[in-house]
């Protein structure tokens, strides 16, 4: 810029300044208009804030509703379940887990097969002089085989240890009877064997283990007779404990369910004591107190033997119309039952729960 | 370079250069009595002298691990003057000192003064026999190895040392690093306390032969126990006697010098529960000790006189009874929470108590607090959690004390004896245990391990030891262990005999105990007595079970709770095993051998055990009943396996059982073996006959009984042979046989 233009400068700044004040005077002026548009965004404001706390209040005032259906619906299904749970446990006590896990020829004894007390596995003796062990996981039906000792005699009725390690097997030939005790291996593939008993003359047959696998309770029959006898396992004590047969010793040690002229008859192996329970066969012992036996064929009579046994509790097995029942056996804790039924020429074994 | 070269290597030199030492202030010495004998599984004593070359001293004298600067097994006080001389003991388990490397080291504060390195200390295992005889080659010929079969480890298989009776112990625990002590002809003086001990040995179990003359110095402190023939008979000659021993006819020499004409060449006395053999002749004596069958003689001889079986029971014995411990650690009314509660408590935080939190400080708007307040309620958590449980734990400090106690006569007893202690707040604390005690620490599992969570401590005068526990945790469990002798805690008095099926007799309680509970186990048979009193006598009657197995074991039942863990220990404890005759007392009185010095709740369970011997029926006859006496395998064939302690698994083979029949002091009239009860008619029976070196089948539903043609089949070693064949290929399960025999006393 030359000195012409630097001088008329401080002439042109002061007309600019002076234009300058003009125009802001000019703003100012226009700034009642800003005003108004401030106002004007302030009531709209103010009214959309007015219109979200009325919606709010809409939804707070719809959200006690929800809760209430929330808890009715909460309660609802609580009934439900608990109807579902009486009515199920009411109306079918006792129903088939697994049917016909084993068939049987119906001329066999009932007693050839028995449910481990743990519930997972059944054993029963074959035609063929075996024993065979049968899972039950529910996936399969896992079968070992394990011969048993030649003999002349036949292999008659079984019993499982409350270890689940050992069984024990009763064999009657024309001189005597014996019992056999098995220890199984681990996997049930194979087993050892050791004579317990021998009684010369006489037939043994229906076997039961103390809660302790400690002592063996079993029916001697000689001359016609049926005995209740109990030896060690041991020891070589033996002793004759009542008349009688079908023997299950109870969870805990001192009791002795068995029957004696068709009557159920719970004694107490301490003190000899007996208590007549009812007319019925193939006693088991569901729980400590709880003993159900077979009433008719159909029904299963359960009895607390702490109480009197007025009143018992009648619970209808699951069978089909042309099988009666001839022998149950309880798991632990009742947790499972084992049902051997006749029907026809056949024994059908199954495994219910109740 | 050559230069530089040479400087470092100058450098290097005076670096590997020994600096001159001054000489050590203190010469430390040490030794183990027995001439070093140790035995892995026993007690030893360490005896250390110092002697003090320099100024007094006084600090610590402590046996520590190498490889610690800090820690050490034991410690005791010492002041030494100059010129003084001490010696100063450390009794332990031989376990303790051989596990690793350990030093005795002078401790003057936190500064070692001076350290000796324990070295050239060996164990042995097999059967030790310590003589003490002018002679060297004293008693040798057993060291000899056989040709003959195998009969066992403490038949066959002896070191021999030779002792200086000064290397004798005061301390009958600390003998047991000794299976046989022979003395022979010789002119030490063993001390009236080393023979003592000597005794207390044999009475736990020891075999003593006694084969010097009875006039020489070293039998002197023995005459009281010397076996002594009173009957008034000529014993047959001593040719007579070897012949008939060693099993040679004609021994190449027509006599043998003999200390006493009217005493046989050897004579056994029951003592306690070991043996003293008294030997008639100088073993050293020419032409017998060197001839060929000497060692056959004394094979012989051991197995006839019962010394070989004696010998076995002592080193299948141990010397800490870990059960002990095992169970003190389950102290009384100490309930430690479950890890149920624990898991319980943690899920109460981690879901309610942390997310509440952060939901009331989002609501509040203060959501960064959380950094704060989150750790501090865990803390506050935490603090209130142990408080509050610390109480439920235990509300005291508390100590629990085994003991086991083997009543060995009317006044002297072994005693052991494992404690566990817990204290409330932690911190350290001594444990005084009685002078006449060993006592150590063992690791809070109750096991022996040189890491040990004490240390033991005396002081000068050593009577007064115990263990010292620094630095412990709060609500932790520190465990001992002690052993040693007790006099005058009484004993049983028994007068039990069986007739016919029956035990019968009496029990009095003549100890110093109350007992809350009482035992008799016959074999595997227990018999209940109930309590018993101080004083009080209780009649026995009862049937004699045939076991021929124990009970089904509860070792075998899954354990759930502590109780149940603990019925199961505490039966561990009173190991009431096979072939014998004891009574057994529960007492939970204290006998003061732990004393913590911290003030709590004491809680005590002592089992007290005596043997019993059965005395004579109303026919003068003595009655060991079925599995009272002893039945071994002594060989097998073919395929077999144990599947429990007495039974056989065994398919096409045999197995041949040793019937011990023979018993010190009874002349055996009857034997009854039932072979024709049921487990046996499965299988062959045969006996072997002796007499005609063949074996006899017996039939199916036979069983045996031996009376006057029991020497038939009774070996030379007092057994009976019984063999069982299976020779199917299925697997038949054989109890082992037993039997009863019925004999009456010999006189002496």
């Amino acid at each position: 810029m030359s000195d012409e233009e630097h001088v008329k400068q401080p002439e042109l700044q002061d007309s600019t300044i002076s234009d300058l004040l003009v125009h802001l005077q000019r703003l100012r002026q226009a700034v009642p208009v800003n005003y108004q548009l401030k106002a004007e965004l302030k009531e709209k404001l103010l009214q959309r804030m007015k219109e979200l706390e009325m919606s709010r209040g809409e939804t707070s005032g719809k959200s006690p509703w929800k809760r209430k259906k929330f808890w009715w619906a909460v309660s609802g299904i609580v009934l439900l379940t608990l109807s579902a749970i009486i009515v199920l446990s009411v109306a079918d006590p006792i129903h088939l887990k697994q049917q016909g896990v084993v068939t049987l020829p119906a001329d066999g004894n009932a007693e050839r097969v028995d449910l481990r007390k743990d519930g997972k596995a059944i054993a029963y003796l074959s035609e063929q002089h075996e024993l065979v062990t049968v899972m039950l996981d529910g996936k399969s039906t896992e079968q070992h085989r394990i011969e048993l000792p030649e003999t002349d005699g036949e292999y008659q009725s079984l019993a499982w240890a409350n270890s689940g390690q050992q069984l024990a097997v009763a064999e009657q030939d024309g001189a005597a009877g014996r019992i056999w005790l098995i220890d199984l291996t681990e996997n049930n593939r194979s087993g050892s064997f050791r004579l317990l008993l021998e009684e010369p003359g006489a037939k043994v047959h229906s076997i039961s283990w103390s809660a302790d696998d400690n002592y063996l309770a079993y029916t001697k029959e000689s001359e016609g007779q049926a005995e209740l006898w109990l030896s060690s396992t041991h020891s070589f004590a033996k002793q004759k404990l009542a008349d009688g047969t079908q023997p299950e010793w109870a969870p805990i040690n001192h009791l002795l369910a068995y029957v004696a002229d068709g009557q159920v008859t719970v004694i107490d192996v301490n003190t000899n004591r007996s208590k007549p329970l009812g007319q019925g066969t193939s006693p088991s012992w569901q729980t400590a107190e709880q003993l159900t036996y077979l009433a008719n064929g159909r029904d299963m009579i359960a009895v607390d033997v702490n109480q009197a046994a007025e009143d018992p509790e009648v619970l209808p097995l699951p069978l089909q119309a042309e099988q009666s029942a001839v022998r149950t056996r309880w798991s632990r804790h009742g947790k499972k039952l084992l049902l051997v039924a006749q029907s026809g020429k056949q024994l059908i074994i199954s495994v219910a729960t109740r | 370079m050559w230069r530089w070269l040479f400087l470092v290597t100058l450098a290097v030199m005076t670096l590997y250069t020994q600096p001159v030492q001054a000489n050590e202030q203190f010469d430390i010495s040490y030794s183990t009595p027995l001439g070093g004998l140790m035995k892995s599984d026993q007690w030893t004593e360490l005896n250390v002298t110092i002697t003090n070359h320099g100024e007094a001293f006084a600090g610590r004298l402590e046996l520590s691990p190498i490889n610690s600067s800090d820690r050490s097994l034991f410690g005791q006080a010492v002041q030494l003057q100059p010129d003084e001389t001490k010696q100063i003991r450390f009794e332990l388990p031989v376990e303790m000192l051989m596990r690793e490397p350990n030093a005795i080291r002078l401790r003057h504060g936190d500064e070692i003064v001076q350290e000796r390195r324990l070295t050239s200390l060996r164990t042995r295992d097999e059967g030790v026999i310590g003589v003490i005889d002018n002679s060297d080659n004293a008693f040798h010929f057993l060291t000899i190895s056989s040709d003959e079969p195998y009969q066992g480890q403490a038949a066959n298989n002896f070191y021999l040392q030779n002792l200086k009776a000064d290397a004798l112990p005061d301390r009958s625990f600390l003998l047991d690093n000794l299976d046989i002590l022979a003395v022979g002809n010789s002119n030490e003086t063993i001390r009236d306390n080393q023979a003592l001990a000597v005794k207390e040995w044999v009475k736990r179990g020891g075999v003593l032969i006694l084969a010097g003359n009875p006039n020489q110095p070293a039998m002197a402190p023995f005459q009281d126990i010397l076996p002594s023939e009173t009957a008034n008979r000529q014993p047959e000659s001593p040719i007579q006697q070897i012949a008939e021993l060693s099993g040679v006819s004609q021994p190449p020499f027509s006599s043998v010098p003999v200390y006493q004409a009217d005493q046989p060449l050897f004579l056994v006395n029951k003592l306690g529960s070991g043996l003293v053999v008294r030997v008639n002749y100088d073993v050293t004596a020419e032409p017998i000790a060197s001839w060929q069958y000497n060692r056959q003689l004394w094979q012989q001889v051991l197995q006839t006189y019962q010394v070989t079986h004696a010998l076995e029971q002592k080193m299948n014995g141990v010397s800490l009874n870990y059960s002990l411990t095992q169970l003190s650690s389950k102290l009384p009314d100490v309930n430690p929470p479950s890890v149920k509660v624990i898991i319980v408590i943690w899920l109460i935080y981690l879901l309610l108590i942390a997310p509440v939190l952060y939901l009331v400080l989002k609501r509040i708007g203060r959501r960064e607090w959380a950094w704060g307040i989150i750790p501090l309620a865990a803390i506050l958590m935490t603090a209130g959690v142990y408080l509050i449980g610390r109480q439920l734990v235990v509300k005291d400090n508390t100590s629990y004390t085994v003991s086991k106690i083997r009543l060995l006569d009317k006044e002297l007893a072994e005693v052991n004896s494992g404690a566990s202690f817990l204290t409330v707040s932690g911190g350290s604390y001594n444990v005084k245990a009685d002078p006449a005690f060993m006592a150590i620490p063992l690791k809070s599992s109750g096991y022996l391990d040189t890491d040990a969570d004490g240390s033991v401590f005396a002081d000068e005068s050593q009577q007064n030891q115990g263990i010292r526990f620094e630095n412990v945790p709060y609500l932790t469990v520190k465990t001992a262990y002690a052993a040693g002798m007790m006099h005058g805690l009484g004993s049983f008095d028994t007068e039990l005999s069986v007739a016919g099926s029956e035990l019968q007799g009496s029990v009095t309680n003549k100890t110093t105990f109350d007992f809350q509970q009482t035992y008799l186990q016959l074999g595997y048979q227990r018999i209940e007595l109930g309590p018993l009193k101080k004083g009080e006598k209780k009649q026995i009657r009862e049937t004699v079970q045939r076991y021929y197995q124990p009970p089904e074991e509860a070792a075998n039942k899954p354990l759930r709770s502590k109780e149940e863990w603990v019925a199961q220990n505490k039966e561990q404890v009173l190991d009431i095993g096979n072939n014998s005759l004891q009574i057994t007392g529960v007492s939970d009185s204290d006998l003061e051998i732990f004393q913590p010095d911290y003030q709590g709740v004491s809680h005590h369970w002592t089992v007290v055990q005596q043997p019993v011997e059965l005395q004579p029926n109303d026919d003068e006859r003595i009655v060991y009943p079925y599995g009272l006496l002893e039945v071994s395998v002594a060989s097998t064939e073919g395929n077999f396996d144990y599947t429990s302690q007495n039974t056989i698994a065994l398919s096409k083979g045999s197995v041949t059982f040793a019937l011990h029949v023979s018993q010190p002091g009874l002349r055996v009239k009857t034997v009854e073996i039932p072979l024709d009860e049921s487990p046996y008619r499965i299988f062959k029976k045969e006996i072997f006959n002796t007499k005609t070196g063949k074996w006899q089948e017996i039939g199916r539903d036979n069983g045996i009984t031996l009376t006057d043609d029991l020497h038939e089949y009774l070996n030379t070693e007092g057994n009976i042979l019984i063999r069982l064949s299976n020779p199917a290929e299925e697997r038949l399960i054989l109890p082992q046989p037993y039997f009863q025999v019925e004999g009456e006393k010999t006189t002496r």
